[in-house]
Order: C-alpha cells, then sequence, then structure tokens
C-alpha cells in the first residue's frame, strides 16, 4: 500500500498509509495528516484514490503545494514524489507507481465506481463526436545521435535536413523512400514505386537497411547523403 | 457494393517486447467489407480466446447473415446498425456463456472495434478502449471514444489532457464483451470517402506512440500500406513494446467511380499526357 513519510529537514516525523479513498491533510486536529503549522491552512490538501492513482490537490490552502518543487494545484502521485506543504516534506512511497509496467495489461474494471456512474450521467451519449482524444503515450528518447540528410541532386539539392521524428520520406509521390529513425540507429526502406531505392548504387528491395555516415541514398531523382549530428 | 471490394487493407499484429503472449486478434474480411480488431483480457491464455471468440464469431455471424450471394447487400442498406448489434450481441453472450461454463476461462473479455464497409457508407463499432482513428484529406481524428477510466476521468475534468499520461489507470476499461450478460454497445454509422484512411488498433499502439507520429505514418506510408502497418507496430516496440500491438489499416481508393479499372487506368493516363 502507497504511504506518506512525513519529515521536517530530514527528521522523520511519521508514517501515514493511504489507507482511505480520500485522505486529508490540514492544520484541523481531525485531518488524516494533521500539520501542526501556522503556514498550513486547516483543510490544506487532500489525496483521492482512484484505482491505480493518487491524486493530490490543493483545497484553495493559503501557502500552496508543491511537488518536487513546483506549485501544483491537481498531481498524480509518482513514487518518490516529495510534497511540500508549510515547513513538512511529505515523501510519497509507492512502489507500484513506479513500475508502469504493471497497468499496461488491459484489465476490467471489477466493481465500477459508483462515482464513474455517477458522472457517466453528466457524460454526453456516446453517439456524438468525441469531444477530446487523450494522447497519452510515453516515447522513449532515442539516444543515438540526431541524423539527417544533405541533398546532393535533386529537390534537396544543397539542403541539410535533420530527422528528428521516427520517420521521414523522399522522393515524389508515387516513388518514395522512407528515413526512418530508430532506438538503435536510422534506416532505409524503399516505400513504393517500381524503380527500386538505392543505398550506395544498390537496389535494397524490400529490406530495411541501417544507414551509415556518407551513405548514399538514390529515390526518384534524388540523391541524398546521410550525415550523423556530431 | 463496388467500394467494399476495393478497399486496400492491411493489418499486422505483435505480442510486443515485455509479454509472452499475444492475446490481441485481428480478422480481415474483404467479401464483407468487414475489418475487426480485439484485445482480450484474462487469465493464463483466456484472454486470447476470448479475442480469437469476438473476431471469428463476428465475423461468421455477419457473414451468415449477408450470405455469398448477390442479395447481401439489401439487409446492410435496410438496418445496418441493428445487423452489427445482433452480431455484437450475440458473441457477447457467447464468450460470456464459455467463461461461465468453463473455469479457466472465469472472467476473460475482450474490447473490439469493426468497421463494416458498405458502398460509400460504415457502420463503426466498439467496445473497450481499441480506437478507429480516420485520416481525411490530411485531417487526423479520433473516431471513438475509450471506454476507459482514464477516459472518463478527462472528460470530467478530473485529469487534464496533459496529465493523462501520468496515470496509471491507463489500462481500466469500463466496458468490455464477454464479461456480461449484456453489453453496451457504442454503434454509429459515418460517411465514407474516396481517399479516406482507416486505422483500428489495440491500446499497444496508443500508449506507446502518440497521436502525432501515428498519424506521420498514415500521412507519409500511404502508397504502401503493409509498410504502414509494420511501421506502426515498429515504432510501438522501438518506444518500449509494453502490452501487444495491433492495427489494421483501409484505404478508400482515391478514384472509385464506377466503371471498369481499365477504364480509369485510360483516363488516368490520358490526364497525365495532358498535364
Amino acid at each position: 500500500m502507497a504511504k506518506l513519510v512525513v519529515s521536517i529537514e530530514n527528521d522523520v516525523q511519521g508514517h501515514y498509509f493511504l489507507d482511505k479513498d480520500k485522505f486529508v491533510i490540514g492544520r484541523n486536529e481531525d485531518s488524516d495528516i494533521c500539520l501542526n503549522d501556522p503556514d498550513v491552512s486547516k483543510l490544506h490538501a487532500h489525496i483521492i484514490t482512484i484505482e491505480n492513482d493518487q491524486i493530490l490537490e490543493d483545497m484553495f490552502s493559503n501557502s500552496g503545494v508543491r511537488v518536487n518543487g513546483a506549485k501544483v494545484i491537481r498531481h498524480i502521485l509518482q513514487n518518490n514524489d516529495t510534497i511540500e506543504i508549510g515547513r513538512f516534506q511529505l515523501k510519497y512511497i509507492n512502489q507500484r507507481a513506479s513500475s508502469n509496467m504493471d497497468f499496461d495489461k488491459t484489465m476490467l474494471l471489477d466493481v465500477t465506481p459508483s462515482l464513474i456512474a455517477e458522472l457517466a450521467e453528466t457524460i454526453e451519449p456516446s453517439a456524438s463526436k468525441p469531444d477530446k482524444k487523450i494522447s497519452i503515450s510515453r516515447e522513449n528518447k532515442c539516444n543515438f545521435p540526431l541524423g539527417g540528410v544533405r541533398g546532393i541532386k535533386g529537390e534537396h539539392s544543397g539542403q541539410e535536413i535533420l530527422i528528428s521524428r521516427p520517420l521521414k520520406t523522399f522522393g515524389r509521390a508515387g516513388q518514395l523512400a522512407m528515413i526512418s529513425r530508430r532506438p538503435m540507429g536510422y534506416y532505409v526502406t524503399h516505400v513504393e514505386g517500381k524503380k527500386s531505392t538505392r543505398l550506395n548504387g544498390r537496389p535494397i528491395g524490400s529490406a530495411s537497411l541501417p544507414l551509415q555516415e556518407n551513405d548514399v541514398i538514390e529515390i526518384a531523382n534524388q540523391k541524398l547523403v546521410f550525415f550523423l549530428q556530431d | 457494393m463496388k467500394l467494399r471490394t476495393d478497399l486496400h487493407i492491411a493489418s499486422a499484429t505483435d505480442k510486443g517486447v515485455v509479454r509472452n503472449f499475444n492475446e490481441d486478434s485481428i480478422a480481415v474480411n474483404r467479401e464483407l467489407g468487414l475489418i475487426v480488431l480485439a484485445d482480450g483480457m484474462g487469465g493464463y491464455k483466456a484472454g486470447n480466446v476470448a479475442s480469437n471468440m469476438a473476431t471469428s464469431l463476428i465475423v461468421d455471424e455477419l457473414q451468415s447473415r449477408l450470405g455469398h450471394g448477390s442479395g447481401r447487400g439489401s439487409l446492410l442498406y435496410a438496418e445496418p446498425q441493428k445487423l452489427v448489434r445482433e452480431a455484437l450481441e450475440k458473441t457477447n453472450q457467447l464468450i460470456f456463456r464459455t467463461a461461465r461454463t468453463e473455469e479457466k476461462y472465469q472472467g476473460m473479455g475482450t474490447t473490439v472495434v469493426l468497421m463494416q464497409f458498405y458502398d460509400n457508407r460504415a457502420t463503426i463499432a466498439h467496445v473497450g478502449d481499441s480506437r478507429l482513428y480516420r485520416w481525411r484529406q490530411g485531417y487526423f481524428e479520433i473516431l471513438t471514444r475509450d471506454h476507459s477510466l482514464l477516459q472518463e476521468q478527462v472528460a470530467l475534468g478530473m485529469i487534464s489532457f496533459t496529465d493523462a499520461r501520468y496515470s496509471h489507470n491507463r489500462n481500466l476499461v469500463t466496458r468490455a464483451l464477454g464479461t456480461g450478460a449484456e453489453v453496451e454497445l457504442e454503434i454509429r454509422e459515418i460517411d465514407v470517402q474516396p481517399g479516406d484512411l482507416y486505422l483500428l488498433c489495440s491500446d499497444g499502439l496508443n500508449d506507446m506512440v502518440d497521436d502525432f507520429n501515428i498519424e506521420l505514418a498514415m500521412n507519409e506510408l500511404q502508397g504502401n500500406l503493409p509498410l504502414m502497418a509494420r511501421q506502426l507496430v515498429l515504432m510501438a516496440n522501438d518506444n518500449g513494446g509494453h502490452d501487444n500491438v495491433s492495427v489494421i489499416v483501409a484505404q478508400v481508393p482515391a478514384d472509385s467511380p464506377p466503371g471498369s479499372g481499365l477504364k480509369n487506368a485510360f483516363f488516368n493516363w490520358l490526364r497525365r499526357i495532358r498535364s
């Protein structure tokens, strides 16, 4: 179970398990964590548990809430977050919230919380267009140096084009090659066109081939030289 | 009826980098103009049983109702949504019954997203967090709304759009096929235009690859749909591949007026030499 370790300047004051759906932090004595400090508001913040998430919310406190140094109004707690309220530090410990892997498996909510049922009524009927898309992917950063191509013939002649996104195509409609950026490096693949993309003079067929510095790529009427940034 | 048989379709499915089994299933039936994708859940391999049952039962059910013969269109034109709804409801019951009668399948279920093309329209349906995206003349959008806790939290403003990526609730679905005697389906009709490109995917794609980059692949690789499908899966795996990942892409040819392919080819040629 998740817990908070409360301390003042590394001097641990106590441990609190987040064992309630709504966990109240404030100066009031009936708070779940009572912090005795004039800078702490009577009802300062609370932590709401919604399935796997624990969400910290500032309850309009006077002095505010910081997490890892940044002021927050609402924050989904992550393992090892440090919450600062008044002169107290509250360290959030939840191993499960550190390894995202545990939550990647699709699961049905066993008991749909009544909250959601209530809320569902306020949500528009499904027939209408979804109003918000949620883009929530967690992309890995490429550690490989950034690369690109220099045009030596055709449309991009004399230009340097950096390829920072996962892929970019070259050529023209009907005659295209793709250069893809992957964690381990850059690759060239023929996309379309009867005449194969060439790498250093050789047709590459349907293969995806890794690129080395100074490799020459030919597609349509273009000739491009691959380079890596230092 | 020309359009659906002219569809270009490609698909790819992979267990990802982390998981041992692939519990996603996909089905493509060109004859029916039907594409189905399901992401199963449940105990040891049961998720695969559920998703497999879903894709095959839905195809079988629609196949038997629409038949192979010439009369297949009439039912679709009359009540397209009803047909799909009934097929999904029946599938739901069959999975639910199996889950109840066999202990090893207890609690199994699956998401599903499908598209049934007919002429210049399509019926789309989904349950759970598998998605349908559309690329139309450079405009990219999502046509489904996840039946997931996270989506509901976002919709209600409990979690902001940008904070959603830090949530641990991303994979809790609020609806699934086969987990109850009844299922709440989301079904609607959409128009279909020449040049449209559709993407069905399991959450293994959109959890690992930003919409922004899904769009990029759809935009750039239209000349090679099998490559597009493989590339999307590859991008998910390159980003960590935490889950099974499956995609089906379906493209409506830009030029599909009635008439023979030969005639079109001739006019295209004519257009080219005149320009």
